[in-house]
């Protein structure tokens, strides 16, 4: 597995040229700085390598991008450098900006950490906490890979729509055909088939035939009025003319202008109000912005989550909305008008082929047929079809009316037809054939075209059945992929809500608060709540009830459930940053978040930042008691300044290179190098002694302020200490200020001052470190818990006793946090014992 | 969680036990859609469409 050894930084946020190196050397690293040396540009440098963004430049704001700010105020025209050098068993890499081609085994590490979910910083703590729902979701989106079922449910969703479609346009052609079979028997109700047989069974009265039983003894029934037409000798071609003259009047009747009429009207209508609007309507925003508030009790608008008043805003919206009703009524009432005209179209279209059909048969006198009038009408029913075909926003309002026009009874076109329909009578009136015949031949034709409309109505009806029943099973297996989808992400939120909880409750055990809850909401397909418990409160929003505290701790515990799941899919990148995440939370918390991170994320290489010095001793004991010291580079960062950037170098590196400089080095590197070192050491003494340093704003001290309450605090409270070392100290009381003279900066007047100066000081200096840091435990003097006056380093290598008093022992540290820890857990505050104390007390002084 | 992987595949499963479950489904309709989820055709809407066809026809021949 990939693990990172090295870091090298140059010219990038607040590191400067020639660069500064984090050297992990394939373990975790806790790094210490107090505010503003840097540690973050570490953090930084290692987003922009690995993800090619930081989060807290790029798309932060306008103007602000990792390109533009990332590089060091003062990198020049060199540019920013990063690498990261990676170790495995396999191989040792070293990362610089794109790699197309690195390694086969830090291929998906660099894969998986393109996804930025690896990093926590104090600032997005609560982001998925303060997120809407909405957000939430998108959160979570990369540890639910559902791009493959969002394909599948908007396919499905697509299909549904079509299979409506289809199902309403069966329904359409089934009433434009029952309408005519209504018109063809005369009837006026929705024709059925023993409806038929009454209606046949007039006409054939009409014409004195025999009635028949049922629709199948139509046939026979043509075949009976066939006979009695055979007694008018040849009336073939008057059956003709009768069915052409039929055909040709349905065509007339087919074609009016109505319901197109109808469409221009209410698109028009439509258009007019829409123009009458001076703001585009959003009617499904509005009416989902009612449900989001209401369903979610929102106090913020879904929108642009500026705070609003939930019941005006809904008042508002809903006032709205209620004005706008007219135009949802128009909308639906072009949209209904279209489908008719759609039908109605065909329909005419069907009625001219059947006219053009029957004008074509055989026999008929040639005067009848005016072919070219029909197809000056067939052209402009094609005219007119195309251009309903182009839905309510497109149709060209003033080409439709002249298509209309065209079907007024008074155009030319119509007068045409009506010509024919004149002359196909006039031939039938012409025919020698008596009345008995035209009225047996009328009654055949609308027999005959009656059970050829049932014929066609049944398989219409059929078609429309089975269109709905498809409209059907499409929206049922929409709904349950919805529902589908629903629960299987509900049980991985559960899982994950487990995690979460487990971790929660981990930070805060024996408080009665947790149960950490993600549900998918009902409404909305891409959505997340979350909830938890407070006492006896139970599923509420943890804004409600917890502390910013436990709103950190919470965001924490949800960052580190998150990372794990995304090491489930990607097994192989094991890093993990958290930069300074602990502001908030007091050191009890603070110290079970270290053993978490200790014990459950050992598998991970973590980077850990902080700037509070006292978690960071404290959490190298937890190293350890979990046995992990081995595991952790600890490291300090002392100081930062823009020109030199984050000085992490370590005291007994620069103990060895004053060794060095004293041997041959010049008198201002000499003076430089002693300088840092004494500073160095001074600092460390500041906290461990406890000096009183008057406060500075920036918390950083020259060695002109720190040196006078050292020397004074030692020779004050550790005379041991002062006494062993007092060649030392009166040699660096005399000669600290050659540091400023010519270690610092140059100064003319300080130009002379000579080696052997400079050699004084660096070799005072030189002795008070190997005085206050023990190269054993690699730790400075701090002051001995016991007895008072005593110094010595962590392992008891380095001891200046009491004085009048022998060493004594130096208490294991590990031992003793852990008996502290277990007293301090058992430990009880007995108020009788108080107040027997205190009346005592106040006796004795009486 | 240790599927992360197969949430697509979870889905998918448990809507075609829905859709078994359901007596409004034909038989043929879930058979037709998940010969299709093999051949990855389950997001092509004409695919669909041709199924529930097939799936009515089928049910109304049975």
């Amino acid at each position: 597995m990939p693990l990172i050894s090295r870091l090298n930084v140059a010219g990038f946020r607040g590191i400067p040229l020639p660069g500064a190196s984090l050297i992990f050397d394939k373990r975790s690293m806790l790094l210490f700085g107090e505010n503003g040396t840097g540690k973050s540009s570490f953090v930084d440098a290692i987003e922009k390598l690995l993800c090619g963004r930081v989060s807290t430049l790029d798309g932060r704001a306008q103007g602000m991008s990792s390109d533009r700010q990332g590089p060091h105020i003062r990198a020049g025209a060199s540019g920013p450098s990063i690498s990261l050098v990676f170790s495995n068993p396999d191989f040792t890499y070293s990362l610089e900006g794109e790699t197309p081609s690195s390694p086969n085994g830090l291929a998906g590490y660099l894969s998986a950490a393109k996804e930025d979910l690896f990093i926590l910083r104090r600032r997005d703590i609560l982001n998925f906490i303060e997120s809407q729902p909405r957000v939430r979701y998108a959160f979570l989106r990369p540890f639910l890979p559902l791009v493959g079922i969002q394909e599948v449910e908007n396919a499905m969703r697509e299909a549904r729509a079509k299979a409506n479609e289809s199902a309403e346009n069966a329904r359409a052609r089934v009433a434009q055909l029952a309408d005519s079979i209504r018109k063809t028997l005369g009837i006026g109700e929705e024709p059925t088939k023993d409806g038929l047989v009454v209606a046949i069974c007039k006409i054939l009265g009409e014409v004195g035939c025999k009635s028949i039983a049922s629709l199948e003894e139509t046939s026979g029934a043509l075949s009976l009025l066939d006979q009695e037409l055979a007694k008018f000798g040849d009336t073939a071609v008057a059956g003709r003319l009768l069915n052409a003259m039929g055909s040709v009047r349905d065509l007339l009747d087919a074609t009016t202008p109505d319901t197109l009429s109808q469409l221009t009207e209410a698109c028009r209508k439509l258009r007019e109000k829409e123009a009458a609007e001076s703001k585009v309507f959003y009617e499904r925003v509005l009416e989902d912005g009612i449900k989001w508030i209401r369903e979610e009790n929102r106090a913020a608008c879904p929108l642009c989550e500026n705070p609003i008043d939930p019941a005006a805003t809904i008042a508002k919206v809903q006032a709205r909305l209620d004005s706008m009703r007219e135009l949802i009524s128009l909308r639906n009432q072009a949209s209904s008008g279209l489908t008719r005209a759609i039908a109605s179209v065909r329909a005419m279209t069907e009625s001219l082929a059947k006219a053009r059909k029957s004008l074509s048969a055989p026999g008929l006198p040639s005067h009848t047929i005016q072919p070219q009038s029909l197809t000056e009408f067939s052209a402009v029913l094609a005219t007119l079809d195309l251009e309903i075909q182009k839905g309510l926003g497109n149709l060209d309002l003033d080409a439709l009316g002249r298509s209309i026009g065209v079907l007024r009874p008074e155009s030319p076109e119509k007068a045409s037809i009506a010509t024919i329909a004149g002359s196909l009578q006039a031939a039938l009136q012409a025919l020698p054939s008596p009345d008995r015949a035209k009225q047996l031949l009328s009654a055949r034709q609308r027999i005959d075209s009656a059970a050829e409309g049932w014929s066609q109505l049944e398989t219409l009806k059929a078609a429309s059945k089975a269109a709905n029943a498809e409209a059907a099973q499409a929206d049922t297996v929409y709904q349950r992929a919805l529902e589908s989808r629903r629960e299987v992400v509900q049980e991985l939120f559960d899982k994950l809500s487990d995690d979460i909880d487990g971790i929660y409750t981990g930070l805060h055990p024996d408080e009665s608060h947790g149960r950490i809850q993600l549900e998918v909401r009902e409404i909305g397909q891409g959505s997340a709540n979350l909830r938890c418990s407070f006492y006896e409160k139970s599923d509420e929003d943890p804004r409600g009830y917890y502390s910013d505290a436990h709103l950190d701790t919470l965001g924490i515990s949800i960052f580190l459930a998150l990372r794990r799941w995304h090491r489930k899919r990607y097994p192989e990148f094991n890093l993990l940053i958290l930069d300074d995440v602990l502001t908030s939370i007091d050191s009890a918390h603070a110290v079970r978040l270290s053993s978490l991170l200790l014990k459950e994320f050992d598998k991970y290489q973590v980077l850990l930042t902080t700037h509070d010095r006292i978690w960071f001793e404290r959490s190298q004991d937890i190293q350890s008691r979990c046995g992990v010291s081995a595991n952790y580079v600890n490291k300090v960062i002392h100081k930062w300044t823009i020109d030199e950037g984050p000085d992490l170098r370590e005291p007994q590196d620069e103990r060895e290179r004053l060794k060095e400089l004293l041997a041959d080095g010049a008198p201002e590197e000499i003076a430089s190098m002693a300088g840092r070192l004494l500073e160095h050491v001074l600092q460390e003494m500041r906290y461990s002694l406890s000096l009183s340093v008057q406060a500075k704003r920036s918390e950083r001290y020259e060695v002109g302020e720190l040196w006078p309450p050292f020397h004074k605090g030692v020779r004050k409270n550790y005379q041991t200490f002062y006494v062993q070392t007092r060649s030392v100290l009166d040699s660096l009381d005399l000669n600290w200020p050659v540091r400023n003279w010519v270690g610092a900066h140059f100064n003319e007047w300080a130009k002379h001052t000579s080696r052997q100066d400079t050699v004084r000081f660096g070799e005072a200096v030189a002795g008070l470190f190997d005085a206050v840091f023990c190269p054993q435990c690699r730790k400075f003097i701090t002051p001995s818990n016991a007895p008072i006056g005593q110094l010595s380093c962590r392992c008891g290598t380095l001891i200046y006793p009491a004085p009048g008093k022998s060493a004594a022992a130096v208490v294991d540290r590990i031992k003793l946090v852990k008996e502290s820890e277990a007293a301090l857990r058992d430990a009880r505050f007995d108020t009788n014992l108080y107040f027997e104390q205190k009346r005592a007390d106040l006796s004795r002084e009486q | 969680m240790d599927n992360v992987r197969s949430i697509e595949d979870e889905v998918l499963d448990r809507l075609m036990e829905k859709l078994k479950a359901d007596r409004q489904v034909p038989p043929g309709l879930v058979s037709h859609l998940e010969e299709m989820r093999r051949d990855g055709t389950l997001g092509r809407p004409d695919k669909l469409l041709e199924a529930y066809h097939q799936g009515v026809m089928a049910d109304a021949v049975d």
